[in-house]
């Protein structure tokens, strides 16, 4: 009876305290617990409100060498102590110590409500590590390093320090202890420094079984270009993340381990980032000193051709100039040379295109197309186009020159622009004065006797070809309709039957089986060869007759007797468990038989 | 006796060549005699010369010249025809097809469909077509000849069978259209000029409802349109020939309703009859 008043006064306190009724006086009180703490554990700074459960606010004043949780648990509960209703409010904050020593934590203000209270002042006693906190640390130390080696990132770069502008092809790594449950890259490797700029990451290229500390690492590869962009030294790091699967916090319903094991499919997904060591990473500015004055940005190790697509032309006729520049380098940045061609020619804006490492952009042909039109007549010349660029192992800047092109330039045909078509279908098509539109041709060209169409249906010839090869294919019909016996066919057959059981009998040591299937056989190829009608009721003495009058060698008929008395002998033997001599004679009767035809 | 009749078949050999090549060599003469006419201005004689030539032999560049000519002298009907007549000869010729289109634009009127666009169904592509059909189904013959036995037991012998019967059918398909294209240029005529003196400016050419002079026109068409020859149920043109022993054929456009009777001489044939 007095568990139900109870278990019905209970809500009801908690709903007016939550309607924000004090139940008398309120009193604050503050402890650590633990209050004496080692410096490798952590403590819990409570502070308790009896009388209110209403949210108090106000902030935990900061103590140096302790760490606060920046929000704390909160309780609140309702009870009678002593027949006395009893309410209060909980906050605790986890404390962690970062020295040894004695910690107080000052009296502070807290409201509640509208009221204003003083929190107690709290004491706190951190003691240096024993051995227990020692080997913890150490523990925790060596799963770190664990850690760092079950996943980790390793960058490339094949230079010590870049130019400003310079591309290189670097590479990042992406280290997997093969044990390490992951379930999928999450985010790829990412760079982490200003200062440098790379080309996308596309797809990695896979290595298995790469010993390194002991263990066997799956690696995957990035290959990319990289560019230094501002000069100074930079930062640089590599942080990818990686999805595995991990044991569950909670045991499962089942209280089963199995159920909590992540090789087992069970257990749950966890992030775990990965990253790479940071390489401090230097961009020099390009040198000034013997810069040449057509610079415009090229660094690596190249070279450059030009070629145009004719010699000969008239005016007005475009001729294609292509420039490629190959090599190693920033092929990406590098602008179009730039050509000066005088008043003799127009020329357009170039067209690019790169052939190469697509993914780093690093090595490979960049191609710059311009269409230039000659302005004049005469014997003209495309000029060199020059091109230089710095080579970043050498320090040094070069300056490359391409061929002239000369062009032989034509006056070409004096053209009357047709007249605008007009859209009234009834008016008549303008006349003009069309004298040399056309080019006449001074060779008469090849002859032909008759202007019209060869219909191939009229050929003899194909209808010849046609008729021989229909004779052809009705002789292979034939031919094969010849072949088609199906006495001959079913006795090959069962020729072949005979042979898998024979072979099958050989296998499962069954030594009857074998002799009878042998016999079989033996009747039914020798009849074959025979010409025996009727192969199933030869006799053994019937078989050897049958080869005689066909007048096989001695060797072979003797072979044939010899098989025909052990198949007797074995046959009706009984059941025979002597399997040792049945691969001999199956051999035997390989090479016998393949020789009746 | 024997040495005499290898002699006497020796000579008949070399007149044979002889005259194979003196004739060969009037062509190239007269040719050469045409492109100097047309050099000093005389395109009449040009003509003439280009005209007596077509009648010994064709090349690209005689009807390429001759296009060029009437072009020149504004007979754009007889310049499509020579133009068409050289392309079919070299097909490559770009110089070829640019000027047709252009004399098509100058000449105005010429519908659309006049213009042959050059596909994987040309008439010349028949032959083509024929082989490849023909290598094809001898293929798959002899290969099931071979190797085919009933029933069929894989799944690749049915993907076989069916593709090679689909590709078969393709290249049929692609057969008959090309021999369409084939037949409908040998029924092909380019309309020149009109027989009848007309009053006003139009020089267009009408295709009568019936085969004679006095007949009111269906409809008139440029020079230079293509028209086609309407075959009978004998498979041949249909022809009417008149009182005063004129001929009629009765021609319809490419594509559409256009159809009428011409006379002879106011279409050429792009091929030769």
């Amino acid at each position: 009876m007095s568990t139900k008043i109870l278990t019905s006064l209970i809500p009801l306190l908690l709903g007016l305290a939550s309607c924000g009724l004090v139940l008398g006086q309120i009193n604050v009180e503050t402890s650590f617990e633990p209050s004496t703490i080692t410096q490798a554990n952590s403590s819990t700074y409570k502070v308790v409100i009896h009388g209110s459960q209403q949210s108090p606010s106000g902030a935990v004043p900061s103590v140096d060498g302790l760490r606060f949780s920046p929000q704390p648990r909160t309780l609140k509960s309702a009870s009678f102590i002593n027949g006395v209703p009893s309410i209060r409010f909980e906050l605790s904050f986890a404390v962690s110590p970062e020295r040894q020593g004695s910690f107080v934590v000052p009296p502070w203000k807290m409201k509640v409500g509208n009221q204003s209270y003083t929190v107690p002042a709290a004491k706190l006693e951190v003691l240096p590590p024993n051995q227990k906190d020692k080997f913890k640390q150490a523990q925790e130390r060596q799963q770190q390093a664990d850690l760092r080696q079950a996943a980790f990132i390793e960058f490339f770069c094949p230079r010590p320090f870049l130019f400003e502008g310079e591309t290189v092809q670097a590479s990042v790594s992406l280290f997997l202890w093969e044990r390490l449950p992951v379930t999928r890259i999450e985010q790829v490797p990412l760079k982490n420094g200003s200062g440098f700029s790379m080309t996308e990451l596309g797809q990695p290229s896979e290595e298995r079984n790469v010993r390194r500390n002991n263990k066997s690492y799956t690696v995957y590869t990035w290959n990319f270009g990289l560019t230094g962009a501002l000069p100074g030294v930079h930062t640089l790091s590599f942080d990818s993340v990686l999805r595995i699967r991990v044991r569950n916090n909670r045991n499962s319903t089942f209280s089963n381990p199995f159920f909590n094991d992540p090789f087992f499919g069970f257990g749950r997904e966890e992030g775990l980032k990965v990253s790479s060591d940071t390489t401090n990473f230097e961009i020099r500015a390009l040198p000034l000193t013997n810069r040449p004055p057509n610079y415009q940005g090229a660094i690596g190790s190249l070279s450059i051709l030009s070629s145009i697509d004719r010699d000969r032309l008239s005016v007005g006729d475009p001729v294609r100039l292509t420039c490629k520049i190959n090599g190693t380098g920033n092929l990406a940045a590098i602008p179009a040379p730039s050509l000066s061609l005088g008043e003799e020619f127009k020329v357009g804006p170039p067209a690019f295109s790169f052939e190469g490492d697509m993914d780093t952009k690093h090595s490979g042909t960049q191609t710059f197309e311009f269409i230039i039109t000659p302005l004049q007549a005469g014997l003209l010349e495309i000029p060199p186009v020059a091109f230089s660029f710095f080579q970043p192992e050498e320090e040094k800047y070069f300056s490359l020159v391409t061929d002239a092109h000369p062009l032989r330039v034509d006056p070409g045909e004096k053209w009357i622009a047709p007249p605008n078509p007009t859209t009234d279908s009834t008016s008549q098509p303008v006349r003009k004065n069309i004298q040399d539109l056309f080019q006449t041709e001074s060779e008469p060209g090849e002859w032909i006797a008759k202007l019209a169409t060869t219909d191939p249906l009229r050929s003899s010839t194909l209808w010849l070809s046609q008729f021989i090869l229909t004779g052809i294919l009705i002789g292979i019909i034939f031919f094969r309709i010849k072949r088609l016996n199906p006495r001959e066919e079913a006795r090959k057959q069962k020729e072949k039957r005979l042979e898998i059981k024979t072979r099958e009998a050989l296998k499962h040591k069954d030594v009857s089986g074998f002799h009878r299937a042998l016999r079989r056989r033996i009747r039914l190829r020798v009849g074959i060869a025979c010409k025996h009608s009727n192969t199933s009721a030869l006799s053994s003495s019937e078989i050897i007759n049958l080869l005689h009058r066909k007048r096989y060698p001695e060797d072979i008929v003797s072979g044939i007797i010899e098989l025909l008395k052990i198949c007797d002998e074995l046959e009706y033997a009984g059941v025979s468990t002597d399997v040792s001599g049945i691969e001999e004679t199956y051999q035997k009767s390989k090479a016998i038989l393949s020789k009746i035809k | 006796m024997k040495f005499l009749r290898i002699r006497f078949l020796l000579a008949v050999h070399f007149f044979a060549l002889g005259s194979f090549s003196s004739s060969g060599e009037s062509k190239d003469k007269l040719f050469y005699d045409a492109v100097r006419a047309e050099a000093s201005g005389d395109l009449e004689k040009a003509i003439e010369i280009y005209s007596l030539i077509t009648e010994q032999g064709n090349s690209a560049s005689l009807h390429a010249n001759l296009a060029n000519l009437y072009f020149k002298t504004e007979d754009y009907g007889r310049s499509v025809l020579h133009f068409r007549k050289a392309i079919l000869i070299d097909r490559e010729n770009r110089d070829y097809t640019a000027n047709l289109s252009l004399i098509y634009e100058m000449a105005g009127g010429i519908p659309e469909d006049s213009i042959e666009i050059d596909s994987s169904f040309s008439a010349h592509l028949e032959t083509h077509w024929l082989i490849a059909l023909l290598v094809l189904f001898w293929f798959g013959i002899f290969y099931l000849a071979f190797t085919f036995r009933l029933p069929l037991k894989n799944n690749l012998s049915l993907i076989f069978v069916s593709g090679w019967v689909c590709l078969c059918l393709f290249l049929g398909w692609g057969f008959l259209k090309s021999k369409s294209q084939s037949d409908q240029l040998q029924r092909e005529v380019i309309a020149l000029e009109s027989s009848t003196p007309s009053d006003d400016s139009d020089d267009r050419i009408a295709l009568r409802v019936f085969a004679g002079i006095g007949s009111a026109s269906n409809t008139k068409v440029a020079p230079g349109t293509s028209l086609i020859l309407d075959n009978g149920n004998d498979g041949l043109p249909r022809v009417h020939s008149g009182p005063a022993g004129n001929q009629w054929y009765l021609v319809r456009s490419k594509s559409g309703p256009n159809k009428g009777w011409l006379k002879r001489s106011e279409f050429e044939p792009v091929l030769d009859w």
